[in-house]
């Protein structure tokens, strides 16, 4: 079930489901391992399209990246509360591995209106985005695999978000002022993750990241282990290739993941 | 940390390392050219707005470091923390610490920058976990007139007949450097050019550097030759560059892709 909010106006209650996925990073990464992602796309089915009508009216995705919840037992998402104020985002910006910007996680909203509906609901057809770095996260008790979440985050059009000016003091103490322009009721759950491997757990990459997954968040389960070596461009720069025997990662599904895939439902990408 | 200007800074993984560089006539371990980068950008909650590449940044680069290294492990023993001027001693810029070039890009969204503004730097590398060392550096405009400071406080003499003077402490440092840092940087990268004539670049660049620089199993191989890249490539490359194979050995296991 998902139910959301977006600038006071409330959506069709719909079947979606927020997913959850782990990124547990090698031993040398020299940051933060185990990060957390949050994705949902809320779809809007028309009842009875007719013929030619491509069958969805309009959808919402909201992804919420790169999550540090210093949990030690992916169980202890029950009954956090994450308020993104700026002591908060503070803690959650650092350079990972290959000199990539961890930047402190924003929630992402991505509206899509197609025509069809767009004309027969007197609204502008096309892709809206928004950016709020103000929000509060908030995962209920455990159930299976599964939280129920409430996400309310405080928007600003993604065209205006980035500047090249920092905030002021006053900017950056504000937090969650008036109602949120964004609301969300929904299940989270963990569907997948990936696990990064040093060289030294070359031998046996599978087993070793299910030993990790197990000591950096109590998880025993790993179905569907995809194991991916890292790769490298040959001399000539014209292919990147596989180096099996080096690094490498594991991609992995939970076991409502795994029944997602034996559904057909399409696979759980990872970054 | 970092204490430099009013920033808070982000160190930049990936180009914060200890490199070296094997030449294909390097025949002893002093030969090997060794440098030391570091790389940070200015951080936390008010620059979220603001893309990385966007903010302030500080690049710091000590390069032709000539340690006497038994192997790439005594980096940790580098102490070229010399404040103690001898008299007369000039301010050597060719010394075994290096050459320190410091390029800070203030301004958001800008290329415009401050070049070589620090001239002296000591530095020193205070402890070593692994392949990830601690080093400690101040950094000058001009840091004669406070090393002759420092070096005119009295001389203390220890009971087995040693003078000491006083070492100051952190925050001394903080306050009278233009630059103070204590990050933990990783041996990185050790590059060898090979000659094309080697039949395996990848091996004869294992076999050099095991020889010169004691080293491990790498945790990535890339192996570039200019002369088969593309066009575009060819043509940016020097010939001096074309003639060699280029193997870099990553060892913290990052690498700039």
């Amino acid at each position: 079930m998902s139910w959301l909010q977006l600038h006071g106006e409330t959506w069709p209650v719909t079947d979606d489901e927020a997913d959850l996925r782990v990124y547990i990073l090698a031993p040398d990464a020299g940051c933060p391992r185990v990060s957390w992602d949050l994705s949902v796309s809320h779809y809007i089915r028309p009842e009875n399209p007719p013929a030619g009508h491509p069958g969805i009216d309009r959808w919402l995705d909201i992804d919420l990246g790169g999550l540090i919840l210093n949990v030690r037992d992916w169980r202890q998402l029950a009954g956090l509360e994450i308020r993104a104020d700026a002591v908060w985002h503070d803690t959650q910006e650092f350079f990972g591995p290959y000199g990539h910007s961890h930047n402190s996680p924003h929630v992402n909203v991505h509206q899509t209106i197609l025509k069809p509906y767009a004309d027969s609901a007197g609204v502008e057809a096309g892709r809206k985005e928004w950016i709020a770095h103000d929000f509060i996260l908030r995962f209920g008790s455990l159930d299976g695999w599964s939280f129920p979440c409430e996400l309310d985050a405080w928007l600003i059009p993604k065209k205006e978000y980035y500047r090249t000016t920092p905030e002021t003091p006053e900017e950056t103490a504000r937090f969650a002022e008036g109602a949120p322009d964004f609301r969300l009721v929904t299940r989270a759950t963990f569907i997948s993750g990936n696990v990064d491997l040093t060289r030294a757990d070359a031998g046996d990459p599978v087993s070793r990241a299910r030993e990790v997954l197990r000591e950096e968040i109590r998880c025993d389960e790993m179905l569907r282990a995809e194991l991916n070596w890292m790769l490298r461009q040959t001399p000539d720069n014209e292919k990147i290739v596989p180096m099996p025997g080096w690094r490498s990662h594991v991609h992995f599904h939970t076991p409502p993941g795994n029944a997602r895939m034996e559904k057909g439902a399409p696979a759980a990408t990872s970054g | 940390m970092i204490y430099f200007r009013d920033h808070h800074w982000l160190p930049v993984q990936g180009y914060t390392r200890f490199d070296a560089l094997i030449q294909t006539d390097d025949k002893k371990k002093d030969d090997v050219f060794w440098m030391l980068d570091f790389r940070c950008v200015a951080g936390g909650a008010q620059w979220r707005r603001v893309r990385h590449w966007e903010r302030p940044s500080l690049w710091l680069q000590l390069s032709s470091i000539k340690p006497k290294l038994r192997d790439w492990r005594d980096l940790e023993h580098l102490d070229f923390w010399n404040w103690e001027q001898e008299e007369d001693e000039p301010l050597s810029l060719f010394g075994p610490g290096g050459v320190l070039n410091v390029d800070f890009y203030p301004k958001c969204g800008s290329q415009e920058r401050e070049h070589s503004f620090l001239n002296d730097a000591i530095w020193r590398v205070a402890a070593r976990e692994d392949g990830m060392f601690t080093v400690e550096l101040a950094a000058f405009a001009d840091g004669r007139s406070l090393f002759e400071q420092l070096t005119a406080q009295e001389v203390k003499v220890t009971p087995d007949g040693r003078a000491e003077r006083d070492e100051p402490d952190a925050d001394f440092w903080k306050k009278n450097a233009e630059l103070y840092l204590v990050e933990n940087i990783p041996f990185g990268t050790v590059t060898v050019r090979a000659p094309r004539n080697v039949s395996d670049p990848e091996t004869y660049a294992l076999r050099r550097a095991r020889a010169l620089i004691g080293i491990g199993e790498p945790e990535h191989v890339n192996v570039t030759d200019h002369l088969k890249a593309g066009e575009r490539i060819r043509q940016k490359c020097p010939d001096n560059i074309r003639q060699d194979i280029f193997v870099e050995l990553h060892f913290n296991g990052f690498y700039e892709d």
